[in-house]
């Protein structure tokens, strides 16, 4: 057999399908989405709760919370963009396979 | 003993839930033209996909030059030297004949080289360069689609029913070029519905009926076994 050959085929990487990839990223994307508004939600109650008859204190923790549910915010819009990203990317590429399916039912005919 | 070029172990497969190849084994040496003969629907095609990787077995196993394919992505088998010919010519019909072949030079051939030996091949081909692929007679196309074939450098090539709406001669004109592929050591699957004129150039057969292959041997061998293959005689499940 061609050694060129078997070098080469020896060589091929093999992968799982990037499909099952996106969709992992899709779900984590969606968790971390839901998790940062979890997290501002705890933020707000936990500052809402702060009552310790020292307004000094009081401000001071509002304060840490309000920082807190502000990150939880900017966590669940960038959980969003990554949901979003996989999602529509699994969408399109869904697209294209019908697209390019019909193309050659098309030329077929 | 060499490893075979292509070697299927036990494949079963389909399409949803419905099983299509039940149990292949098939070898593939350097030089071999296998003729996998076979009415329609009998998973012909099915067959190649597997061979190519565009379906996955639910079970067996592809190897290639000793290697199980597992994981492998189709592409990354084209790249390696692997070449499919499609049912329906595999060109883009919507581009013109030059374009086709710049998209023949993923496999790292550069394109004059492509060109050379495409239209050294098929002068009549070198006439209609700036001609759309999808206007091309039917022979033509496949002509363009079998440069695929000379110009990427194969060791494998996968064809798809190359006799399909063409003329008796050109057939025999594309058998010939395929002959003369396998002598300079390609290993070539072939699968035709219509079976006379590959048979004179296969060096083995076999008869795939229902997902099976229930006949093998040398292509005199088979010749007398096709008519109760077609007629249905032969192999029911």
């Amino acid at each position: 057999m061609d050694e060129e050959f078997e070098k080469a085929v020896q060589e091929i990487k093999s992968k799982t399908g990037s499909n099952e990839r996106d969709r992992l990223y899709e779900l984590t994307g969606l968790f971390v989405l839901f998790g940062g508004a979890v997290l501002t939600l705890i933020s707000y109650f936990i500052a809402g709760s702060q009552n310790s008859g020292n307004a000094q204190v009081d401000n001071l923790e509002h304060n840490e919370h309000m920082i807190l549910a502000i990150l939880g915010v900017a966590i669940s819009l960038v959980g969003g963009f990554v949901y979003l990203r996989f999602s529509i990317g699994r969408y399109l590429r869904f697209w294209l396979l019908r697209q390019i399916h019909e193309n050659n039912k098309f030329y077929q005919k | 003993m060499d490893k075979p070029l292509l070697q299927l172990d036990n494949i079963l497969t389909g399409y949803g839930t419905i099983p299509v190849l039940h149990g292949i084994d098939l070898t593939l040496a350097e030089g071999d033209i296998y003729a996998l003969l076979g009415p329609n629907g009998g998973g012909k095609s099915t067959l190649l996909k597997v061979c190519s990787r565009q379906i996955e077995p639910w079970k067996g196993n592809v190897k290639v030059a000793g290697r199980s394919m597992e994981g492998v992505a189709p592409e990354e088998l084209a790249k390696v030297g692997v070449c499919t010919i499609p049912e329906g010519k595999g060109i883009f019909p919507n581009l013109t004949v030059s374009e086709n072949l710049v998209m023949m030079t993923h496999s790292g051939t550069d394109l004059a080289t492509i060109e050379s030996i495409t239209y050294d091949r098929f002068p009549q081909l070198s006439n209609k360069r700036k001609q759309l692929a999808g206007t091309l007679s039917g022979g033509e196309q496949q002509m363009l689609s079998m440069a695929r074939a000379l110009g990427t450098n194969p060791k494998i090539l996968l064809l798809d029913e190359l006799s399909m709406g063409l003329a008796p001669i050109i057939v025999k004109e594309l058998y010939e070029i395929v002959a003369q592929l396998a002598e300079q050591g390609i290993g070539v699957l072939v699968v035709e519905q219509f079976a006379r004129t590959v048979l004179g150039v296969a060096t083995r057969a076999g008869i795939l009926i229902n997902g099976k292959i229930i006949s093998e041997g040398s292509p005199n061998e088979l010749e007398d076994q096709l008519s109760d293959a077609y007629l249905g005689t032969k192999g029911k499940i």
